[in-house]
């Protein structure tokens, strides 16, 4: 019985369109997701790990949807084909009934799964020259299907089936499916999962329980390999073992229940239809027996067009009402606004663990929603909506009456799609409601224009969509191809699907535009040109599929396309036939013009011209390589910036100078193509070549250019932006605010490296040469004999910039002069060092930038060096405090590591859009308003009191003008620990100078949790300090380490190796390496402590530190003995990530408590103390006994995470009494 | 008047449901009677312009409705033999929404209308209710009443009674009496008796075609004298069907009772019977079918 249902199940299921629709969606997705996949890291992109992590995406990614798809037919399809009587009065059984239908569905939805598994393979036979096993590949990939992804299928049947039974709706079911989708991506980001790109930094909590219950495992599955090394990666399967186990069986427990529960409640019963209407009817009953007899008279209709008003009116109402007057909506707007709140109020307080002060501004608020959430799920919500009210008269088979009655098409068809534009703008409403309740709630200010802008940035997308929809379902056959055909075309549109298959140009997704984010210093003006311009085109475009949809409506049944194609000037009109071709003329007007901004103003390119570019510029110029170049050593420009309208134009000297011992005989300069030069002369050169596709000009000099010979070189730049193409995050001039690096846009001598290919894969692709490997820093030294100062690029620079009147202009160095001319303002600002700390004071690193801004100043002067701080006029909160602390900062660098060489220290605010918390240029450094000067401040700034994110960040942007524009370290392996880590060294000293050492514990706890979450996701085997550049390393690890040496040698010790190194490495003496870094501590350092900078900055280590046993034993006197036995194993890395024992950490703090050991961090308070000290543990059991004077709780090793110690469940104990145990 | 021309139509499926159709309707009262299956439901959908014919052509007070439907639209009410409505919507809000799409704009003429309307089909005490929750009777007579809305020429119902009591279905029949003194209506149905109950002209559809149309008397007196009846038992029915042609044959007492189309007494045992219109449907049906 079971197998012949089960039988028919699948007879069913694979003669549903829909099944073959999901069938070549689940290949394709994954052929697109492992094609897309790169294969340039130590991890193999056909091992076992890399195998299960595909499985994963694409679990969380398609499952919903497809489980979603298939679940209506298996469970509502007898209610929707109005047969439930007949299937419920056969003789089958409530038990062969149920299971057949969820086992269908099961084992329907699994080999759908499957078939995505096949895509991944089918990926993998199209990626060029890879080579591998394809029995191993498909046993790696079934493996994690069946663990990761079949529990996951049973769990979200079992709750669609519930959904679906219940409600016998449709809608229920894409609703619940969406629900999950949304809430296990929020889960995913919220937990820092490695599947999400940026994920937040999570509670040890949640992360726990959504590891237990997580559908797909995911999270179990990554804890477990969180600590495997690519190779293990590349060759071990998940094991079902531990966490996942758990995990798998609790999602099977979850699914058994939610099934049992629908076996229980179920019945072979029709539910009764008639629902219990409100009491007040029978008053109405009463009254009407006594209410005279009404005859039916006839009543002459009216036409024309107040009777078309009123009926479209009519009709509107009733559609809008109908869609939203339903439990389905209101769900919908419920499950969104409790997203939307989490959301809010964790961008009102970003931070993680660190806890900064919330802060409830409207930018704060629209940065959590507004540019990706929103869009997307109004996106899905207006797909569902349109398949709802295109076919509401079909589906209630309320058809007849309302297309045989004389109301008009345009009437009908107008009114469902204003009614459709209603939803997203219902849903903008109470988004807007929502999030300026919440700011309220949070005291923050509400900017009701910016709200009201969103009906015009997020709305306008809407009608896009939503017309593109319903003219979609106008010319489809049934609701389900015409949903799901509008779901792929959304998908294609608001995806990168289309780059895939060569579609990549903005105009190919239809209602796109680029990234549209609010800074509060200059609204959304980086794109708005581009969201109007692109607008009006997809609007257009829009009227035009109106027009068409309109033409095409269908009336009546069975009326076919090709008949209605036939009718549409009929029901056009010349009215209708005047506005398409209106509509169609705009389009192509507006669709000329975009493309003029994106192709001619903003260079677009395609990606593969750009690859291809980038293959032509090596091919032709690569014997260029060994050229020798001259170098700039000044730099002359008269800068003139145009906010208004978007451009800049320039004029500039350059000193040129030949630092090389031989004849420089041809020059080649390389430019910026997407900037427009002009007269570039060389003065004694003739240009001998000018290649405009690259941006190469070659001159030939007239006289070979001799050794420490200088030349002038002139030209002008000239450049008109635009947003089409996105945000450009250091070259943009809005009103408001500019920034212009020169760094990218300015000319380049000799070959230019930054243009090569970098990918192995893409290299070999497109038959280049294999780059030579990259020197490690040994090597590097062999080669260079110790001496970097080749990498030097140090300038004196001048300036003249102008701005509009109404902004300030800054550049680097001394301002000279300031004047007003033809209504712009003028600054002179010129690099002059103080000579009394500097010969080299009046040169800076070639790090130049232009910037602009309607800019309040404030400033203060210490050890003579003027600090201003340049902030917007309502953002003047932390402006104080800002100053204060480039001051301390400012002094503590003075005092300890050298005297900073200028007489100009400047910060600003900008635009938080360009993504940047902090950025520091040479005597100018730009801080993010979001976080810098937004921030509210704590107002007692304690350790267990919100995070002092301001000073913080302001320490650490300061502290880079001496680590990275004075100590200017060898661009090789490690060259960024000599800026990053050090960087983040200062600020903790600063931090600890101010708030005191427990405010800096909570950092370093912040910092271990960083390097973790950071290993887990890195594709590389972890290299050593002392030549790592990852983020993880350098920031997180770095601050770990020398925060740990500095207790361990003391910061006077750190300190005198820190200024040796600037004093005997700073320019122009020799660039430093990392290594020099390690001999200055070790000069400095005692003996005893050389292991510990060898180990920190040489090693890989991964410490165990755990507490074997722990009780305590109350003696007389209310005294208590602790006994403890604890062990410190570590492991050691090699650069293939093989782990060999080494001792574990000597000196390790430990501590008895009162409270858990957590409160030492987020209290700052020592008062649950009632022992601290470093104790020398080893390898063996190291047992340690102590007396103390209170009852104690816990005991804890390595409190303060000093250490980096993945495994931290085994270092706090709770104590029991010794005699109980 | 109404004046339909060689219409066809032919489904996807291959069903031919109307085949040439032919028929012109004047004011009043008009049955048009027809096994399942036979193109009424077809025809009156054609004819409430939601479906176009393969080819013909429709007038209505001399419009081409095919052509311009809206001419038919204007003064159309109709009623369908299956309908649904939208749920979680009041009866009173419905009919006065399709009030409006009717053209009622006129506010207080409207609500009178809709009151009217509510109250002659006995649902005045239920317009707070939702139609989706209606049975299946009060839904039909909701259905009726927004036929009714405004002022049809032309009302079209197919099936109406079906599902109705006695009662419900008497007041019906005196209300579409009522209105077609001025107006078309016509009456799709397979139930014989509503016809001669009610219309002064008829036709018989059977298989796509009209095949036979007149007044129900006229018609009538065509068989006059040539229905001839006897009562047999069941075995020897399809010896008579072979032999003759029988017109109907229905059970009485358990007894087989046929009647057969003759001119002269067939056999012994037949006697003559006044031909009704029941055998006026049958014979044209069968005779056509056969």
């Amino acid at each position: 019985m079971m197998l012949s249902l089960l039988k028919f199940e699948w007879q069913f299921h694979s003669r549903q369109l829909v099944f073959y629709i999901a069938l070549l969606a689940c290949i394709s997705m994954g052929a697109i997701l492992m094609f897309s996949q790169s294969v340039d890291s130590d991890i193999l992109i056909t091992g076992p790990y890399h195998l299960a992590r595909m499985i994963a995406t694409l679990a969380f990614l398609i499952l919903p949807f497809l489980v979603c798809a298939l679940a209506g037919n298996a469970i509502v399809r007898d209610h929707n084909a109005g047969i439930t009587e007949l299937v419920f009065s056969t003789k089958l059984s409530k038990g062969h009934y149920l299971i057949s239908r969820w086992l269908g569905l099961v084992l329907i939805s699994s080999l759908l799964f499957l078939t995505a598994g096949v895509g991944l393979l089918i990926g993998i036979t199209l990626i060029d020259d890879l080579e591998f096993s394809m029995i191993e590949t498909i046993s790696a990939t079934l493996w994690p299907l069946l663990i990761l992804g079949l529990p996951g299928i049973i769990l979200l049947t079992s709750i669609l089936f519930a959904v679906g039974l219940y409600s016998h709706k449709n809608i229920a079911i894409y609703i619940t499916a969406i629900i999950f989708f949304f809430v296990y991506q929020i889960l995913l980001v919220n937990t820092g999962s490695v599947l999400m790109a940026n994920p937040a930094s999570a509670s040890a909590n949640l992360q726990f329980i959504f590891s237990l219950i997580d559908p797909f495992g995911s999270a179990a599955f990554f804890e477990q390999v969180k600590l495997w090394s690519p190779e293990e990666k590349n060759s071990q399967f998940i094991q079902l073992n531990g966490m996942l186990l758990v995990n798998r069986l609790i999602v099977l427990g979850i699914a058994l229940i939610i099934f049992i529960g629908c076996y229980q409640k179920f019945s072979f019963q029709i539910e009764q239809a008639a629902k219990k209407q409100r009491t007040r009817h029978k008053e109405t009953e009463c009254v009407s027996s006594l209410e005279a007899i009404r005859h039916y008279k006839s009543v002459e209709p009216q036409s024309g067009l107040f009777a078309s008003w009123q009926a479209f009116f009519s009709q509107w109402k009733f559609e809008y009402l109908a869609a939203v007057k339903t439990r389905s909506f209101l769900a919908v707007l419920l499950f969104w606004l409790v997203i939307l709140t989490s959301e809010i109020i964790s961008g009102f307080s970003p931070g993680g663990s660190l806890m900064p002060t919330p802060y409830a501004g409207t930018m704060e608020a629209l940065w959590r929603f507004q540019y990706d959430m929103l869009p997307r799920f109004m996106s899905f919500f207006v797909l569902f909506f349109t398949a709802e009210i295109a076919w509401r008269e079909q589906a209630y088979n309320a058809d007849s009456f309302i297309h045989a009655s004389p109301v008009g098409n345009s009437s009908l068809f107008f009114a469902k799609w204003l009614a459709l534009l209603l939803i997203p703008f219902t849903l903008i409403s109470s988004t807007i409601i929502m999030s300026a309740s919440l700011q309220l709630l949070y005291g923050g200010i509400i900017e009701w224009p910016v709200y009201l802008s969103l009906y015009y940035y997020c709305g306008l997308p809407m009608v896009c969509v939503a017309t593109l929809c319903l003219y979609i379902h106008n010319i489809s056959y049934n609701k389900v191809i015409g949903m799901v055909s509008s779901l792929l075309v959304v998908i294609f549109a608001i995806s990168p699907i289309g780059d895939y298959i060569g579609l990549e140009h903005p105009m190919f997704s239809f209602s796109s535009h680029p990234s549209l984010q609010y800074s509060d210093l200059i609204g959304f003006s980086a794109t708005a040109d581009a969201f109007s311009g692109l607008m009006k085109f997809w609007l257009s475009l829009s009227l035009v599929m109106l027009l068409v949809g309109y033409g095409l409506y269908r009336r009546g049944a069975m009326v076919s396309l090709t008949k209605r194609i036939s009718f549409i000037r009929i029901q056009w009109g010349y009215f209708g036939i005047g506005s398409f071709v209106i509509a169609t003329m705009l389009s192509s007007f507006f669709g000329y013009q975009i493309h003029v901004q994106i192709n001619e103003v903003a260079h677009y390119q395609s990606s593969n011209n750009i690859l291809n570019w980038r293959v032509g510029y090596e091919r032709k110029y690569q014997h260029y390589q060994d050229l020798l170049s001259p170098k700039v050593s000044k730099i002359s420009t008269k800068m003139a910036l145009y906010p208004a309208e978007r451009r800049f134009e320039m004029q500039a000297q350059y000193t040129l100078n030949n630092p090389h011992q031989e004849l420089i005989n041809e020059i080649l300069v390389s430019t910026n193509t997407r900037v427009d030069y002009s007269k570039v002369e060389i003065e004694g050169a003739s240009l001998k070549n000018y290649d405009a596709k690259y941006g190469q000009y070659l001159f030939q000099l007239n006289e070979p250019m001799l050794p420490g010979a200088t030349l002038t070189m002139t030209f002008t730049a000239a450049q008109q932006q635009n947003g089409y193409l996105g945000l450009n995050a250091d070259n943009l001039i809005v009103p408001g605010f500019s920034y212009v690096r020169a760094i990218r846009y300015m000319p380049f001598f000799g070959f230019n490296r930054h243009n090569l290919l970098h990918s192995p894969s893409l290299r070999k692709q497109v038959g280049l040469a294999e780059l030579p490997a990259e020197l490690s820093l040994e090597q590097a030294i062999a080669k260079q004999q110790g001496d970097f100062s080749k990498e030097y690029d140090w300038v004196n620079f001048e300036t003249v910039i102008s701005t509009t009147s109404d902004e300030v202009a800054i550049a680097q160095g001394e301002l000279i002069a300031q004047w007003q001319k033809n209504g712009r303002n003028f600054y002179h600002y010129k690099t002059k060092g103080s000579t009394k700390v500097s010969s080299n004071g009046d040169k800076i690193r070639n790090a130049l930038a232009y910037l602009s801004g309607r800019y309040q100043v404030a400033n203060t002067i210490v050890d003579g060096v003027n600090l201003a701080v340049y902030y917007h006029k309502n953002h003047f909160q932390n402006v104080e405090h800002t100053l204060a602390a480039m001051s301390d900062t400012m002094q503590y660098a003075n005092q300890h590591f050298g005297r900073y060489p200028a007489k100009d220290l400047r910060l600003l605010e900008v635009p938080r859009i360009l993504g940047l918390t902090g950025y520091a240029l040479p005597q100018v450094m730009l801080i993010s308003e979001h976080g810098g000067f937004r921030d509210e401040l704590a107002a007692q700034p304690t350790a267990d009191a919100n995070f002092d994110q301001v000073y913080r960040r302001t320490a650490h942007e300061v502290a880079h003008q001496w680590w990275g524009h004075g100590l200017n370290g060898a661009d090789q392996e490690g060259g960024s620990v000599l800026v990053e880590t050090l960087a983040k060294y200062t600020e903790l000293m600063l931090l600890e100078q101010k708030y005191g050492k427990e405010y800096v514990r909570r950092l370093l706890q912040h910092e271990h949790q960083r390097y973790f979450n950071g290993r887990a996701r890195s594709t590389v085997n972890e290299l050593p300090l002392y030549r790592a550049d990852a983020n993880h390393l350098i920031y997180s690890k770095g601050a770990i380490a020398m925060y740990t040496l500095k207790e361990a040698l003391g910061e006077q010790v750190i300190n005198k190796a820190l200024r040796q190194l600037i004093e005997n490495h700073s320019y122009p003496k020799p660039p430093a390496t990392t290594l020099d870094l390690i001999s200055a501590l070790q000069a400095f350092a005692q003996t005893q402590h050389l292991p510990l900078i060898n180990r920190w900055f040489k090693q890989v280590v991964l410490d165990d530190l755990s507490i074997v046993s722990a009780s305590y034993l109350p003696l007389s006197d209310n005294l208590y003995q602790v006994d403890v036995c604890l062990k410190s194993k570590a492991k050691s890395l090699d650069a293939l990530g093989n782990a060999s024992l080494i001792t574990g950490n000597a000196s390790i703090w430990f501590g008895v408590l009162t409270g858990h050991p957590d409160e030492l961090i987020t209290k700052g308070s020592d008062s649950a103390v009632l022992k601290l000290e470093q104790v020398n543990i080893g390898i063996e059991n190291h047992c340690l006994s102590w007396t103390v004077k209170e009852q104690p709780s816990y005991v804890a090793i390595d409190p303060f995470y000093q250490v980096l110690d993945p495994e931290r469940d085994n270092n706090v104990v709770v104590l029991m009494n010794h005699l109980l145990k | 008047m109404l004046t339909i021309k060689q219409l066809n139509k032919t489904y996807n499926n291959g069903v031919k449901a109307l085949d040439n159709l032919n028929l012109t309707i004047k004011h009043g009262m008009f049955g048009l009677l027809g096994p399942n299956g036979a193109g009424k439901s077809s025809l009156m959908r054609t004819l409430a312009t939601l479906q176009s014919p393969d080819s013909g052509e429709i007038f209505f007070n001399g419009e081409n409705i095919l052509k311009n439907p809206q001419a038919m639209r204007n003064y159309l009410g109709y009623l369908p033999q299956e309908f649904g409505v939208y749920p979680n919507i009041s009866a009173f809000d419905l009919l006065n929404h399709f009030a409006l799409l009717k053209g009622l704009t006129h506010k207080t003429d409207r609500l009178e209308q809709v009151n009217a309307l509510l109250q002659q089909t006995n649902l005045y005490q239920h317009r707070k209710k939702s139609v989706s929750a209606f049975s299946g009777g009060m839904r039909q007579r909701f259905g009726i009443a927004q036929a009714l809305l405004a002022a049809p020429k032309i009302v079209i119902v197919d099936e109406p009674t079906a599902g109705l009591d006695p009662q419900e279905r008497n007041r019906f029949h005196n209300l579409l009496a009522d209105i077609s003194e001025q107006t078309i209506v016509i009456l799709s149905t397979h139930i014989v008796e509503d016809v001669s109950n009610l219309c002064p002209d008829m036709a018989i559809m059977a298989a796509g075609k009209i095949v036979k149309q007149g007044a129900p008397q006229q018609l009538l007196e065509q068989l006059s004298g040539c229905v001839w009846r006897k009562q047999i038992s069941k075995h020897e029915v399809a010896q008579f069907q072979q032999d003759y042609s029988v017109i109907s044959q229905r059970l009485v007492a358990g007894k087989a009772v046929i009647h057969i189309l003759s001119d002269n007494c067939p056999e012994a045992g037949f006697e003559q019977t006044p031909a009704d219109l029941e055998d006026l449907y049958f014979s044209a049906i069968n005779i056509v079918t056969v």
